[in-house]
């Protein structure tokens, strides 16, 4: 340690430390609290801002008497639930109009979908046939519930669209 | 030997008389700047100008040199601060009250749709006047030695003041904001989650649901409103206080005599380092020399009252008039928000049209990598840069090609926002923009 610190004539050669052990110690140890109370405050943050219950929609909706589904003929588009229900000779399939992208609604055009943000196209069945869309359009599995209505269960998805028919083919 | 023998108690008569020049003198600690003494006193004593050093080089004064730009997107700031109060006065953050008092206004309450438009111009041109005034620093090479950090944080400024836009035109709810809040945060999505997180964390802490609804709404505007303002205001002041600490300005060194050395002597190295331009603070530290010289400042300063401040003062007019004269442009209000539904096409404003492009191709690849390689890639040109030549010189021609591809960057990024904005039609396929199928947003 020289002897006055603020000199310029400073000995290259007393192995001067430029830092006392005590001032050394003194920083480490208000960086590991400066760190510690940051972790707390992002850790306090991340729990504050990503809730543990969210407002979810019931996953699970009614599509109405099966008697007037199933009457009906073609591909409906359902904007409450985002889904598009086809009705073809008495069975019915339901298939989501949420683009796998970025989450538009997609539109029903001859060729299949067609996303209006980014220009994802579909073919008839929801198989993404190009622009950015990684994933196809998923159907949802369609059943009888308790009531006698015919129920979607969102969480219940399948790619196969010749199982997603109910009632299922033989 | 003659001392002051103390101020002479006055009568009260006298007191009185001078009751109003003590009063204007209790306010202001100077006189009028007409000479230099007081010049220096009001930029050095007064709490609004202290920023500013007291003298300025000539050449940062040269309008043909900085275009004003970063003092006109500054004042941008300025102005989107004081419409966007006016604002939130009758602004509520609810999804079924924020259009229809968007809508309401046109008619109920007079001068709202001129704070509404002034604030969305102005917000348009501060995004321009950014990727404008970071243009010119580039070109002029001011990113370069001391001033490298200061560039670290102008892109910081461009990333904060593209996410005051995108939060800004969320708040109206209408088509345009449901739908790019629901691709925005969608793009989060893609960002990869924290391990232990059962839905994308990043999503999930600006939507704080899994949909797009109310509770994200009131989460973008205390953004919009009192979190980005404050951080983009703090880093704006720590801006002008490294060009102040660098030195002012970048400019070339001066050819006619050499500015003045302020040798540092740093007290625990050896070390002495005579950075070249700096700033003067001292009286002593003004010229280098073996005797002080009496009655000269440093070469080609001049006081920045009245100099730097009128240079201020016409760059904020211009600004202003450019607001006030486009916000007889009415700002546009979409269809209130469908959450069933995005128009076709969808678009978002011209300065996202680029991302938005870019993320028709891949979301992860356009919407994540390319956005955050751009950015990162932008704050190291300074560190990456090792041409010492051409620091405040338009076009240097020994960095050609530093030049060349900040060009070709810049036009790149110019073709993705003109072919988002003209040759996108409905389901975002390719049109031509003469066709009759052409539908811009």
């Amino acid at each position: 340690m020289p002897k006055y610190r603020n000199s310029l004539n400073v000995d290259p050669n007393d192995n001067d430390p430029l830092m006392s052990r005590r001032s050394f110690l003194a920083i480490v140890g208000t960086g590991v609290c400066l760190i510690g109370l940051g972790a707390l405050v992002d850790a306090s943050l991340l729990g504050f801002l990503y809730p543990n219950a969210m407002k979810e929609p019931p996953s699970v909706f009614s599509l109405g008497r099966p008697a007037e589904v199933l009457a009906r003929d073609g591909k409906v588009f359902n904007p409450k639930q985002k889904i598009f229900m086809e009705t073809n000779l008495g069975k019915v399939r339901v298939q989501t109009a949420v683009c796998t992208h970025l989450g538009c609604t997609v539109n029903a055009v001859e060729t299949g979908y067609k996303c209006p943000c980014h220009g994802s196209t579909y073919d008839r069945h929801g198989r993404n046939t190009g622009g950015p869309a990684p994933l196809p359009l998923v159907y949802y599995k369609v059943f009888k519930g308790a009531s006698g209505d015919l129920m979607v269960d969102k969480s219940k998805t399948t790619l196969d669209w010749d199982a997603a028919w109910y009632p299922p083919i033989a | 030997m003659a001392v002051f023998p103390g101020k002479r108690r006055e009568t009260w008569l006298q007191h009185i008389a001078n009751l109003p020049s003590a009063f204007v003198r209790s306010i202001f600690r100077h006189n009028y700047p007409n000479n230099d003494v007081d010049r220096s006193e009001i930029v050095f004593k007064n709490f609004f100008l202290h920023f500013h050093p007291v003298k300025c080089h000539r050449h940062s004064l040269d309008p043909f040199y900085t275009l004003g730009l970063g003092t006109i997107t500054a004042s941008m700031f300025m102005i989107l601060l004081f419409t966007g109060i006016i604002l939130m006065f009758y602004y509520i953050p609810a999804e079924d009250r924020a259009y229809d008092i968007m809508k309401d206004w046109q008619d109920t309450t007079p001068f709202a749709m001129m704070y509404r438009n002034m604030h969305r111009w102005s917000a348009h041109l501060m995004v321009l006047f950014v990727f404008l005034h970071m243009s010119r620093v580039f070109y002029t090479g001011s990113y370069k030695n001391t001033r490298r950090f200061n560039w670290v944080v102008g892109v910081m400024l461009m990333f904060l003041t593209l996410v005051l836009s995108f939060t800004g035109y969320l708040l109206p709810w209408d088509q345009l904001a449901f739908w790019a809040v629901t691709v925005g945060t969608n793009i989060a999505g893609y960002v990869p989650n924290l391990p232990g997180f059962e839905y994308n964390v990043n999503r999930v802490m600006l939507l704080a649901s899994n949909s797009v609804g109310q509770d994200a709404l009131i989460r973008f505007y205390v953004l919009h409103v009192a979190f980005l303002p404050l951080i983009t205001g703090t880093l704006i002041g720590v801006h002008f206080w490294r060009i102040r600490k660098d030195g002012g300005l970048s400019r070339p060194p001066d050819t006619i005599r050499p500015d003045p050395y302020r040798v540092v002597q740093r007290s625990d190295t050896k070390e002495s380092f005579a950075p070249g331009v700096k700033r003067t603070y001292g009286l002593m530290e003004l010229v280098r020399g073996t005797c002080p010289t009496v009655d000269k400042g440093p070469y080609q300063y001049v006081f920045t009252w009245p100099h730097l401040l009128r240079a201020e003062l016409v760059a904020f007019m211009l600004a202003l008039v450019l607001v006030i004269g486009l916000s007889f442009i009415d700002a546009p209000l979409e269809e209130p928000a469908n959450p069933t539904k995005p128009t076709n096409p969808s678009k978002a404003p011209w300065y996202f049209l680029g991302l938005q492009e870019a993320v028709s191709y891949s979301a992860f690849w356009g919407g994540v990598f390319m956005p955050l390689a751009i950015i990162v890639g932008l704050m190291l040109i300074p560190y990456l840069d090792r041409n010492p030549y051409g620091e405040g010189r338009w076009f240097h021609r020994s960095r050609y090609l530093g030049i060349f591809f900040w060009t070709l960057f810049m036009t790149w990024q110019g073709l993705l926002i003109v072919v988002g904005t003209f040759f996108r039609g409905a389901n975002w396929g390719w049109i031509w923009p003469w066709t009759e199928n052409y539908a811009r947003h």
